[in-house]
């Protein structure tokens, strides 16, 4: 059994003066009236035992004096050894010390050290797990009373299962259990993106196989084409010299035939030149048309007709000589022309002979340009097929992200996927074990504070209440009401008996967290609600208990004038 | 000889090479690994140099895309203009064999490229290489090597491994060994390395040196990543490292044991920021469970301050946690428990983070 023995405090809250308070075992009364400082007691117990930052300490500073705030608890151990804290808030300075005979030697002066001894000692390191072990306190029983809050009880359990935990194991499975949700899912919208990617990677990297095939292609292309050109060019070339050749040549065979027609016709006119034509014309045909045209002019209509007939036959008389006279020097006039012509032919002849000497060296014939049309053809072709494989490789090259692009997406992608794997199997492992450590804290102790708590309970509630049930899972409890001897929700019990129930829970669960160590069970005013009759039950059911444990009971009634003789020490603060 | 020949020596570009490592910043830095290649051949111009060493692994791989050759060769031609000679060999990455890229693209006249695979010397000038194409990972390029008697700067140009130099468990750095008699019995000048990515002096009789990548490659890369402009002044030479690179690979590591926030952290990734800067920030130590580390919302501040930042969790949960007998004491036991059972490092570290987490949520940190 862990036993307070003395507190000793200056400077503290309150207590500007030095005050020292003895402890005694079994229950330790400490009443006053409001604001008296009897929580400050309780503070600076809890200030000896366990780590205060300057924050936490600085609102307990005296102002009535300024020099000093110091606290030291005595205390024995459950091996029976006596040690003394004593802590120096002004300084900072913590010491630990072993009372043997009322002497005392240092163990540690080193904070860290001398928290492993109390822990040692109380069996907690943390603050947090100690009130909820060792507090009961008023405001907890307050909120009890609230009708707005339900399953204060079951919060209360959880809470004191949670240990330092500021958030019931309940509700951090329940968010544990969502990150986990989110990451899984989101994990699984990546993974289809990754497909997708991949898909996309694998028709680029063809694609750049494409590519590299259409640009060796299309340089060959560009190769085979240049070279054709060139013969097409040099074979065009060839062809229009041959064309020029054999226009001349054609020329030439036409002037050839020229010249020979214009020496026929010289010759034929130079014949006529020699025997002219000396045929007398016939003067038959104008004296008959005279002849007739007389005669048609004798009517008056026949002289429309007779008398040109006259003219011309008159006409025709007198002309004759000119005619034959024009005639011949028409010939003459021909054979000068033709003479000239043939001259000019000559010339010309001359000329395109000349000409022709340029040409000496060309001799193609016709079977050397049989292939040119085909080679035309061919050039068109490879033509059209190099601007087709053009544009084909800066479509693709517009068209399609290079693979190293992709590669890049995978590759964050594939990251993004593990990190989201990674977490959520760490939150999935979190909850995994938070589960376990729930199921198991729960299943240990849910039978237990059933069972060690049906005794407590039948006193406190004077024999009306003897049996309860807490389900190990939802913590939920159950009181077998006496009247249909069935077990009922504990909320519908009356305030009374729910802050008993309370009681009687909190007070089980403290032995059986403290373990072995039967450390100190601090009351700080939890009996607000309680009638008398109840009450006087509670305070035997305490009186029970202290006799295991050492008891610390705070209130501002003065309980010990109506219950005589409860408390072992009466500590009244003033 | 009438005047200093100087040169400039580079190699390990790795053209094209994508960064695992730098998630959607990778396809900037790719084009950063350009940009440096464009200022190297504006630095041969500013320099006036006579020649370029380009030790290997120009390209990162053995078939490059069309886009990165054409830069490449184009980048090249402004050499040509200035009368500058390139002397390239190949590396491991980018191999010349038979059918690759090497002999579908037609480089520029003042590009030399080695097509042996033994050393064979180039000339142009005062200035001789013997330099060798990269065909297979076992050759020892220097064996029974010696170079000709000759006032040339004789230089050696090679991608390989000294051994004996670096040992180191990578099986890279044992590709076409070469040895340190090797290099002292060659009668060269100057021997321009390429194949490790990080400046580095391989001590002996004849100067010879590792120029590093000009850009850094990884995290494994020293923030000043540059080339090496080589004098060669009446027989004696100076190697004079160049900074080029862009951006700055930086690790730097904290512990967090006595953490019991953020701020530190905040603190030094405000300190380091720049945009240029690649950070790795390693989270060491053991700090308590009251530091919960959220590694996305110290990205979201401070992601814009980098070019790139990634922030590595590697710290450890505390040994003296409370395994008392409520729930956040058996939660603490069981996972403790699970860990010593645990063989798997990877595995230890995410139960470990399972730890944090349960234990984030029941103290409301997370």
């Amino acid at each position: 059994m862990v036993e307070l023995l003395k507190l000793e405090i200056e400077g503290f809250g309150k207590f500007a003066k030095k005050k020292t308070i003895d402890f005694k075992k079994g229950i330790n009364f400490i009443t006053g009236l409001n604001e008296a400082g009897k929580s400050t007691i309780l503070e600076a117990i809890l200030a000896s035992l366990f780590k205060y930052t300057t924050a936490k300490i600085q609102p307990y500073f005296s102002w009535n004096n300024t020099d000093v705030c110091r606290v030291a608890l005595t205390y024995k151990t459950d091996k029976g050894e006596t040690f003394r804290i004593t802590s120096d808030y002004k300084n900072a300075i913590k010491k630990l010390e072993k009372v043997t005979k009322g002497r005392t030697s240092e163990i540690s002066s080193t904070i860290t050290k001398i928290h492993e001894y109390i822990k040692d000692h109380f069996g907690f390191d943390e603050q947090k797990v100690f009130e909820n072990t060792t507090f009961i306190r008023q405001s907890q029983m307050a909120i009890l009373g609230d009708p707005t809050t339900k399953n204060k009880i079951k919060d209360m359990i959880e809470e004191v299962f949670a240990g330092t935990a500021e958030a019931s194991a309940t509700k951090s499975l329940k968010k544990i259990k969502k990150v986990e949700k989110d990451c899984i899912k989101e994990e699984k919208e990546l993974q289809e993106l990754l497909y997708e990617l991949k898909d996309e990677l694998e028709k680029a990297e063809e694609n750049k196989e494409g590519i590299s095939k259409d640009i060796t292609e299309h340089e060959n292309v560009n190769k085979v084409l240049s070279d054709k050109s060139e013969k097409l060019k040099k074979l065009k070339e060839n062809k229009k010299l041959f064309d020029e050749k054999e226009a001349l040549l054609k020329d030439q065979k036409g002037i050839d035939e020229d010249i020979e027609q214009v020496d026929e016709m010289i010759e034929t006119l130079e014949g006529e030149k020699e025997e002219p034509v000396q045929r007398e014309p016939s003067k038959t045909l104008p004296i008959i048309l005279i002849v007739v045209g007389v005669l048609l002019s004798l009517t008056l209509y026949g002289a429309i007709v007779g008398v040109p007939l006259i003219i011309y036959g008159i006409y025709k008389l007198i002309k004759k000589p000119e005619e034959t006279q024009k005639a011949k020097s028409n010939v003459l006039d021909k054979v000068t022309k033709y003479k000239k012509q043939k001259k000019d032919l000559i010339n010309k002849k001359a000329v395109l002979e000349s000409k022709l000497e340029k040409y000496k060296l060309v001799n193609f014939s016709l079977d050397d340009f049989r292939n040119l049309e085909k080679l035309e053809q061919e050039v068109g072709e490879l033509k059209e097929k190099k601007v087709e494989l053009k544009t084909s490789i800066s479509k693709t090259k517009e068209l399609v992200k290079s693979p190293e692009e992709i590669k890049e997406d995978v590759d964050s992608t594939e990251q993004r996927i593990e990190e989201l794997n990674e977490k959520a199997e760490e939150y999935g492992l979190a909850y995994r074990f938070l589960e376990l450590a729930e199921t198991g804290v729960q299943h240990k102790f849910t039978p237990s504070i059933e069972k060690d708590s049906k005794s407590l309970l039948k006193e406190t509630t004077d024999n009306k209440y003897f049996d309860l049930k807490i389900n190990e899972g939802t913590l939920d409890i159950a009181i077998k009401a006496p009247e249909i001897k069935e077990y009922v929700p504990v909320e519908i019990l009356s305030q009374g008996a729910k802050d008993q129930v309370y009681f009687t829970i909190r007070t089980t669960m403290s032995d059986l967290l403290s373990g072995n160590i039967n450390i100190p069970l601090i009351f700080d005013d939890p009996f607000h609600n309680f009638d008398d009759i109840r009450l006087k039950k509670t305070i035997s059911a305490i009186k029970k208990i202290s006799k295991n444990k050492q008891v610390i009971l705070i209130s501002h009634r003065q309980y010990q004038k109506d219950f005589k003789d409860f408390a072992e020490n009466i500590i009244e603060v003033k | 000889m009438s005047e200093d020949i100087k040169i400039i020596h580079t190699g390990d570009l790795h053209l094209g090479m994508t960064f695992k490592s730098l998630g959607k910043k990778s396809k900037l830095h790719r084009r950063d690994c350009q940009d440096v290649f464009s200022s190297i051949i504006d630095l041969c111009i500013k320099e006036n140099v006579q020649g370029l060493l380009i030790a290997g692994d120009l390209f990162d791989e053995p078939n490059p895309s069309k886009s990165i050759i054409t830069f490449v060769i184009d980048e090249l031609k402004r050499l040509k203009e200035k009368n500058i000679h390139v002397f390239l060999i190949s590396g491991n990455h980018d191999p010349h064999k038979k059918d690759s890229f090497w002999f579908n693209y037609k480089f520029p006249s003042n590009v030399i490229i080695f097509e042996n695979n033994s050393l064979e010397p180039k000339t142009v000038g005062d200035l001789t290489v013997y330099g060798l194409a990269y065909t297979n990972n076992t050759k020892e390029p220097l064996k029974d090597f010696k170079a000709e008697k000759s006032d040339n700067f004789k230089i050696g140009l090679i991608h390989g491994s000294t051994t004996n130099i670096k040992v180191e468990e990578d099986p890279e750095s044992s590709y076409r060994p070469i040895k340190k008699a090797q290099i002292d019995n060659s009668n060269l000048d100057y021997i321009a390395l390429g194949h490790f990515h990080d400046l580095l002096e391989v001590k002996g009789k004849v100067k010879c040196f590792y120029c590093g990548s000009p850009e850094g490659l990884s995290f494994k890369n020293n923030p000043d990543s540059g080339v090496l402009l080589v004098k060669y002044s009446k027989g004696k030479i100076t190697v004079k490292p160049i900074k080029t690179a862009i951006r700055e690979f930086h690790t730097v590591s904290i512990d967090c044991t006595k953490f019991d926030n953020d701020s530190e952290i905040r603190k030094i990734l405000e300190k380091n920021k720049g945009e240029d800067k690649i950070l790795r920030l390693v989270l060491k130590g053991s700090p308590s469970l009251d530091f919960q580390l959220d590694v996305d919302l110290f990205m979201k501040e401070f992601e814009s301050k980098y070019f790139f930042l990634k922030i590595v969790d590697e710290v450890h949960i505390p040994d003296n946690l409370t395994e008392d007998e409520t729930i956040r004491g058996q939660f603490i036991k069981l996972i403790k428990s699970e860990i010593k059972k645990e063989k798997d490092s990877k595995k230890k570290k995410m139960l470990e983070n399972a730890l944090r987490i349960g234990i984030g949520h029941l103290d409301k940190k997370l």
